[in-house]
């Protein structure tokens, strides 16, 4: 069993020093593990992520976090993993990071993902080129994802997402926005690959709970959504399997 | 908007409870999903009216609204069905029934007026947002049929208790002016007060003041062409998009979630932010993009607490 707290869009900006300090240095005990699902910033800029950094500074289990949209509006992306990982954050993108928690190995996967929408409302890669790189930034960071997933190597396999992999976590938001928020591919590279829990951020009107139609739990744990400082989370059994262990050799169609 | 206190609406103490937690989660899911949204039906009968019992809890939005509504009911844990597309859907939490009405009977809409003359009053502890009591006269008139005869009682409850502004009424009467002539005349025979004047020009607006001057059928008449005018709505509209915009990408604010609403000169915000110094840069942005407007500004500042409990998955 381990616990994991989790938490996303906490944008900082420098006004929020020691806004989630007190929070942070009270998971010492109560957690193994805090994993950040993105927008760590309000403006993507890299004095607002030392802020965060050092709000973190005092908390004794490992943190894993990756960037949301926010994070890169300043184009400042690089840097702002640079100083978060020179806080012993283990900041990562398209990337898995192993941390050891009561001898079980945890594998931690982080993708930014992108919109591109759900069944019946979908961007495709069709007609003028921002439609185009929109839909194949979507696509991409699934492949990305999919192929960091089953790389991945781990007692416990968990996925973090700045957006959506589901539809179901977004009930509360306005329908038109559902394309920015999210995409179903991001949900079937998870369920292809396999993995224990997903977290994600990004949706502030959203819902706290989904599952990805292969059955794997997906929370929203947007700091809006959950109202809290971050939300714990005991993960009981390892190993969720995906398609491909649930029938080995058949090259599941959606895979 | 005024402020008073509603009397009790249910019976058992039992009741009573359930009631006033499911109106408290409806409540919540409204407030949260930013949608504009009054209260009618008993709720607002009893609370501008007579105090009368009511089993379950009306809500007025606009049609474009309903679906959000029905969303946020279904986000708070309400069983919801779209049972006519046309006027009515419903949400349904321990036995309690909410009737989300996007069109009242005689084609009655939440129109921008109506929300903007809404009135808060305190009801077991909690502030609801209730349409006037002019309005709810007019729905109410509407309404009323041979099987719903205590719409006409609820009316005229309403002119007995109710401070009315005549000049509203009469403005807002033009949807069934023989209705609400009726109700006034009908209120008078019952010892209930009611201005002569209004009585006199809902007959002028009814009967008009001399016989029709021109016999010549209105289908020979050729009208003027008008000037095409962007509606105030659509105006606004582009307003809001233009501010939204400008929140966005102000890199003071940034915020992407704050709720803009126009009146006239007015511009409501609502919403959550995390910090007192991020609402206070919305009120400076907001003022430099539309000078001319008066800003209030409801932004909540969110505070966080530890979770109290660990979810387990298996």
């Amino acid at each position: 069993m381990i616990r994991v707290a989790a938490v996303g869009d906490v944008h900082y900006d420098r006004g929020c020093r020691n806004r989630l300090k007190y929070f942070f240095e009270a998971l010492n005990g109560r957690a193994d593990l805090l994993v950040l699902t993105g927008d760590l910033t309000k403006s993507g800029l890299t004095e607002e992520a030392e802020v965060l950094a050092d709000d973190l500074r005092g908390i004794s289990v490992p943190v894993v976090a990756i960037l949301g949209n926010h994070d890169y509006h300043q184009d400042q992306q690089q840097q702002i993993h640079e100083v978060l990982r020179a806080a012993n954050i283990l900041s990562i993108e398209g990337d898995s990071t192993v941390v050891e928690v009561h001898g079980k190995r945890v594998a931690v996967v982080g993708v930014k993902g992108f919109g591109g929408g759900f069944g019946g409302g979908c961007c495709t890669e069709f007609g003028e080129p921002e439609t185009k790189a929109f839909a194949r930034h979507a696509k991409n960071q699934a492949d990305l994802l999919r192929e960091c997933v089953q790389k991945a190597e781990g007692d416990y396999k968990i996925v973090l997402l700045h957006y959506s992999p589901v539809e179901s976590t977004l009930l509360g938001e306005r329908r038109e926005l559902y394309p920015f928020l999210g995409s179903y591919l991001l949900a079937n590279a998870i369920d292809c690959a396999g993995a224990d829990i997903v977290f994600h951020g990004h949706s502030h009107f959203g819902t706290e709970r989904g599952t990805t139609p292969g059955g794997i739990p997906v929370r929203n744990v947007a700091q809006m959504v959950i109202r809290h400082a971050y939300n714990i989370y005991s993960l009981v059994e390892a190993g969720h399997p995906g398609y491909e262990d649930l029938r080995p050799g058949q090259n599941h169609s959606l895979c | 908007m005024s402020m008073r206190a509603i009397k009790s609406t249910t019976e058992s103490p039992e009741m009573v409870d359930r009631f006033d937690r499911v109106l408290s989660d409806a409540i919540e899911a409204l407030e949260e999903s930013g949608i504009k949204y009054a209260f009618i039906g008993g709720i607002a009968s009893g609370g501008l009216g007579r105090p009368r019992t009511t089993r379950d809890i009306d809500v007025f939005v606009r049609p474009e609204d309903a679906e959000s509504c029905l969303r946020a009911l279904t986000k708070h844990g309400f069983r919801t069905e779209h049972t006519d597309p046309n006027w009515l859907y419903k949400g349904f939490k321990e036995n309690i029934m909410v009737d989300v009405i996007f069109k009242s009977k005689g084609d009655i809409y939440l129109d921008s007026e109506m929300y903007q003359r809404m009135i808060t009053a305190e009801f077991h502890g909690k502030q609801v947002r209730l349409v006037a009591p002019e309005d709810l006269i007019i729905i109410k008139v509407i309404a009323h049929g041979e099987v719903t005869p205590g719409h006409w009682h609820d009316a005229l409850a309403l002119l007995l208790h109710a401070n009315i502004d005549w000049e509203y009424l009469i403005r807002r009467a033009r949807r069934a002016p023989r209705r609400v002539l009726s109700l006034l005349i009908y209120a008078q025979s019952n010892d209930v007060w009611v201005p002569k004047h209004a009585i006199d020009r809902l007959y002028r607006i009814v009967f008009g003041d001399s016989p029709p001057k021109s016999s010549v059928s209105e289908a020979f008449v050729v009208k003027k062409p008008q000037l095409r005018v962007i509606s105030r709505g659509k105006h606004n509209e582009t307003l809001v998009a233009k501010l939204r915009e400008c929140f966005a990408e102000d890199p003071r604010v940034h915020e992407l979630d704050i709720q803009i609403e126009i009146f006239d000169n007015k511009l409501i915000l609502r919403g959550e932010v995390l910090t007192v110094d991020r609402r206070e840069a919305i009120t400076e942005v907001a003022k430099e993009v539309f000078p001319a407007y008066e800003i209030e500004n409801q932004i909540r500042v969110s505070s966080l607490r530890e979770p109290s409990e660990v979810e387990e998955i298996r």
